[in-house]
């Protein structure tokens, strides 16, 4: 079954169009905004999931389906040194599969937002800016080519820094929005070299070849392209990008402070859009970081050698432990959540640079999934208590026993206890690390215990005990948010089971290329020794704060038995750097100086030439003014003045004068006339 | 000829009346004259030079119409005149001076 | 030249009645009875119309000026003056002005005539036939058809008659709105 050309558009263009409508007659819409947002972008998702459908009805086992096609090509220069660009559009199984995930996610995370958005002052500029965040993710994910990934991938940074900074009136999400948007842009940076660098190595940014138009990859994979050193380093440009947009290390410090935007906006942002760019874009250009084609990267003057999907791995991996270490210390809802995902993004990381492919972006789907559902139940715990700490909450189990119960799903999937969906990507993960890599392997083993644990710790402080507070009385969300997080809490049980080792069809069906065919590394061992991190974690994690009292954080039982350390993860490993004064006092610095040149310097010599240049001209002009214009002016009116003073005294008011000079004048025109006649008759 | 020269006579009677006529109504009185005169022109002239054509006739007979409605008006001037300042002669009156 | 002759006495006889009533018009010391000799003046010009052959318009002429204006005028004398009672002073001090202008005036007239008249035929202005033979003749030309002159106005001459019709409405009317305005202050 094909695909017509028109469908993936629509997909792109419908969310755009109601961005375009909510921006330009929002505040007509008022209220209705969202309702517009809601069915075009609802439009958009549907055929999204008609693309999910399709292509995974019509995909061969072991084959990878793509569908290609191309709306409109952009020809740079002419000639020999011509560039094309074709925009188009790229479906095979693993953008179908992130369709699925972002216009199904993205639809859900909507709805929830009317009601938790409900009565914001800006509501309409709200649901523009989501239409836009799902139209951007949609283009990035349906991009065939290098430039369209990247015009979307900013688009995505855009919408996330308007999101971020939604309440922009509150300093921390003002500080939030720049923070995030100054550190992904230097990402970014990365990512732009990395596209400028593969444009020039193969002289094309087609992902594939389609008819004459050759591809980056398919060249690549077919070596019509010959390997050089420079493959590496574009490799590892392009990671930087995704390091920014995935919030991995060193470039993390962004995510957590993210959450200051609205809540839905922060699952948006963690589950189905943003971070999801950067895995998704390792994803797409895997060619580029597997060894076997790319060769190592040379670092410090070749004496480190190590392959970009090395270097992926190793940075995944610490990323995914540091942040979950870190995530057992804070008491905010949303930062902990925050810190886990930096964590999950990691375990992805991990396994797409140990040569997981199909397990990486499994663990994106499901991730999505229960990420998706936990933010939107902290968003209802939030939208009860108006807090954030988690330690002034307390027993909400009575009073929120739905949003308990789905709280409880994505925990469980989060903590990876089967069969819920977290269990079967992570494990994936973990089998593949354990085939190549011990030390990783073990890393993701504390990190799956470290995971369990604090998400157990949230739990419990926030659920189970006593409520702390009792001037707040909460209750139970309006149905409208609730019904997001009862469909999210099946996808988070539930779409772990497409790939258990038993039955791996995620495996089949998302495949990277005909040689790489991966199977579910089915290992018992690995299998138990995960299942035993999780469940030591859990009823670890129970025994410190299910059963006793903890009225604040200075009371939290980890402090305790952690000591120093504890303070010192608090501190965020003392990595967020962003923050740290000496970094931002040199920027600071030089960003004065430079300031102080431009004015001093730059601005005082523009300034005398405008000033020189506007007083002459200045002078010349008034005396232009005054001679010439003035002149001409009071010339008119003095004439005029004199003629009327001659002419008015003829004006006697007497008709019979009046008469007079007609006849006179008459009498003029008879002599001229006879003139003439006699003129005439003797010349 | 003839015509011609009875109608510039008609026409100077006419003018003298208007330039020595102290009374509105008199001084329109010589106004007629003078449409008279003009009338009598145009049919005579008429008559010698296109003798198979009644422009001419047509045009005096326009030139009756328009001098039936400059009358009419006329004498409503004269009329409101006389009621606002209770005189019709034209030397008194200079409301037309600047 | 009988005829001729006959004719000729008709405009001369009908030239000098013209011109007496009229200068009787601009010289008289009583309006009322210049307004008088001015519709006798009328009366002639007619006459002098119909010697051309002219039937409708010498119709015309005494039905509106004859029959109209004089009213009309009549009645502007009795609204605005006492007529029977006290003789106002008619003519004004500038009488020299007036007449050097008419005489200037005609003197003008005259020598365009001589000019313009010697490159015309011979007969110009003048029939030369008897009277009774005249009107027969004159019922089929043309030019002194009543007949053809409603058809002219009807068909050739349609829009400026319609317009003529237009004018005077809108002259009867804003005769009565000045008349009444001045009246109502």
């Amino acid at each position: 079954m094909g695909i017509s050309p028109i469908v993936p558009l629509l997909i792109i263009v419908l969310p755009f169009v109601s961005f375009i409508i909510c921006a330009v007659f929002g505040h007509k819409l008022r209220e209705r905004a969202a309702l517009v947002a809601l069915s075009l972008v609802g439009l958009s998702s549907l055929l999204c999931l008609l693309t999910f459908g399709i292509v995974a009805l019509s995909a061969q086992p072991q084959k990878g389906t793509i569908i290609q096609g191309i709306w409109m090509c952009i020809q740079i220069g002419n000639g020999k040194s011509s560039f094309t660009i074709p925009l188009g559009y790229i479906v095979d199984p693993l953008t179908s599969v992130m369709l699925f995930v972002v216009g199904f996610i993205g639809w859900w995370i909507m709805l929830y937002s009317v009601g938790y958005m409900r009565g914001d002052a800006r509501y309409h500029r709200y649901f523009a800016y989501m239409s836009l965040f799902m139209a951007s993710m949609l283009g990035l994910v349906l991009a065939n080519n290098f430039v369209m990934l990247y015009i979307c991938w900013e688009l995505v940074g855009l919408c996330s820094y308007l999101l971020i900074g939604f309440w922009y009136e509150r300093e921390p999400a003002m500080r939030a929005c720049k923070k995030a948007f100054i550190v992904t842009r230097l990402g970014d940076t990365g990512f732009a070299l990395g596209i400028f660098l593969i444009a020039t190595i193969t002289g094309s940014v087609l992902f594939y070849s389609i008819g004459n138009l050759k591809g980056v990859f398919t060249s690549i994979h077919d070596g019509s392209v010959k390997q050089n050193g420079l493959f590496a380093l574009a490799s590892a440009l392009l990671f930087l990008g995704a390091i920014g947009k995935s919030a991995q290390f060193p470039l993390h410090v962004w995510l957590p402070d993210a959450m200051e935007g609205p809540t839905p906006v922060s699952a948006l942002i963690h589950a189905a859009t943003m971070v999801a760019a950067g895995v998704y874009m390792v994803a797409r250009c895997y060619v580029l970081f597997d060894e076997h084609i790319v060769g190592k990267l040379m670092l410090l003057g070749n004496s480190i050698a190590i392959s970009p999907g090395e270097l992926v791995a190793h940075i995944g991996c610490f990323t995914a432990f540091m942040a979950a270490t870190i995530a057992l210390t804070q008491n905010d809802i949303k930062r902990i959540l925050a810190y886990s995902t930096i964590s999950q993004l990691g375990y992805m990381m991990m396994g797409l640079g140990l040569g997981a492919y199909s397990a990486g972006t499994f663990h994106l789907m499901t991730h999505a999934f229960f990420k998706a559902l936990l933010f939107l139940c902290a968003g209802s715990v939030i939208h009860a208590m108006h807090t954030n700490e988690i330690f002034e909450m307390g027993g909400l189990k009575r009073a929120m026993p739905v949003t308990f119960a789905t709280y409880l799903v994505g925990m469980g999937a989060l903590a990876g206890i089967p069969p819920l969906s977290g269990f079967w990507s992570k494990d994936e993960i973990l089998a593949h690390a354990f085939m190549h890599n011990k030390f990783l392997w073990a890393m993701g083993e504390v990190t799956a215990f470290l995971t369990a644990l604090y998400m157990t710790r949230q739990l419990c402080v926030v659920f189970l005990g006593e409520q702390r507070r009792r001037d707040i009385h909460p209750h139970e969300s309006p149905p409208v948010m609730l019904l997001p997080l009862f469909v999210l809490s099946f996808g988070a049980a539930l779409s772990g089971l497409v790939g258990t080792p038993w039955m791996n069809l995620y495996g089949k069906f998302v495949t990277y290329g005909e040689a790489h065919v991966e199977g579910h590394p089915s290992s018992g061992f690995v299998m138990l020794i995960s299942l035993c991190a999780s469940i030591t974690g859990v009823l670890f994690g129970y025994r410190l704060y299910g059963a006793r009292r903890i009225s604040n954080h200075f009371e939290d039982p980890l402090r305790l038995i952690l000591g120093a350390t504890y303070s010192f993860l608090e501190a965020k490993w003392h990595l967020d750097w962003y923050e740290g004064t000496r970094i931002r006092h040199a920027f600071f610095a030089i960003v004065n100086g430079c300031r102080g040149f431009d004015l001093g310097f730059v601005d005082g010599f523009i300034n005398l030439v405008g000033w020189v240049v506007a007083y002459v001209f200045a002078y010349l002009h008034r005396l232009f003014d005054l001679y010439v214009v003035d002149g001409l002016v009071n010339g008119v009116a003095l004439l005029t003045g004199f003629v009327g003073n001659v002419l008015r005294l003829i004006q006697t008011g007497l008709v019979r004068h009046y008469i007079l000079f007609v006849l006179l004048g008459f009498a003029v025109l008879i002599a001229f006339s006879m003139w003439r006649v006699i003129l005439l008759a003797h010349p | 000829m003839h015509y011609l020269v009875l109608s510039a006579l008609l026409f100077s009677i006419g003018i003298y009346g208007v330039l020595t006529r102290r009374n509105a109504i008199a001084i329109l009185m010589g106004i007629e004259l003078m449409l008279n005169a003009v009338n009598l022109n145009f049919v005579a002239v008429c008559a010698s030079l296109t003798p198979n054509q009644i422009t001419g006739q047509i045009f005096a007979a326009f030139v009756i119409v328009v001098a039936a409605a400059e009358a009419c008006i006329g004498f409503a001037l004269i009329i409101a005149i006389y009621r606002n300042f209770a005189k019709v002669n034209v030397d008194d009156i200079n409301i037309m001076r600047w | 030249m009988n005829g001729g002759a006959v004719w000729w006495v008709f405009f001369y006889a009908l030239s000098a009645f013209t011109l007496f009533n009229a200068l009787l018009v601009v010289t008289g010391k009583n309006l009322f009875k210049c307004a008088l000799h001015l519709m006798l003046v009328f009366l002639g010009v007619a006459g002098l119309f119909l010697l051309q052959g002219a039937f409708l318009l010498a119709g015309v002429q005494t039905l509106i000026y004859t029959g109209g204006v004089t009213t009309l005028i009549l009645f502007a004398i009795m609204l605005s003056e006492e007529v029977v009672g006290r003789q106002r002073q008619l003519v004004s001090r500038g009488v020299s002005i007036g007449i050097s202008a008419a005489i200037c005036f005609l003197g003008i007239a005259l020598t365009i005539f001589g000019t313009a008249v010697a490159q015309l035929p011979e007969n110009y202005g003048v029939h030369i036939a008897p009277v009774a033979q005249f009107v027969a003749e004159a019922s089929h030309l043309p030019m002194g058809n009543v007949r053809a002159v409603g058809v002219a106005l009807l068909t050739q001459f349609l829009v400026p008659f319609e317009f003529a019709s237009v004018l005077l409405v809108v002259a009867v009317i804003g005769a009565i709105v000045i008349a009444r305005l001045a009246g109502g202050k």
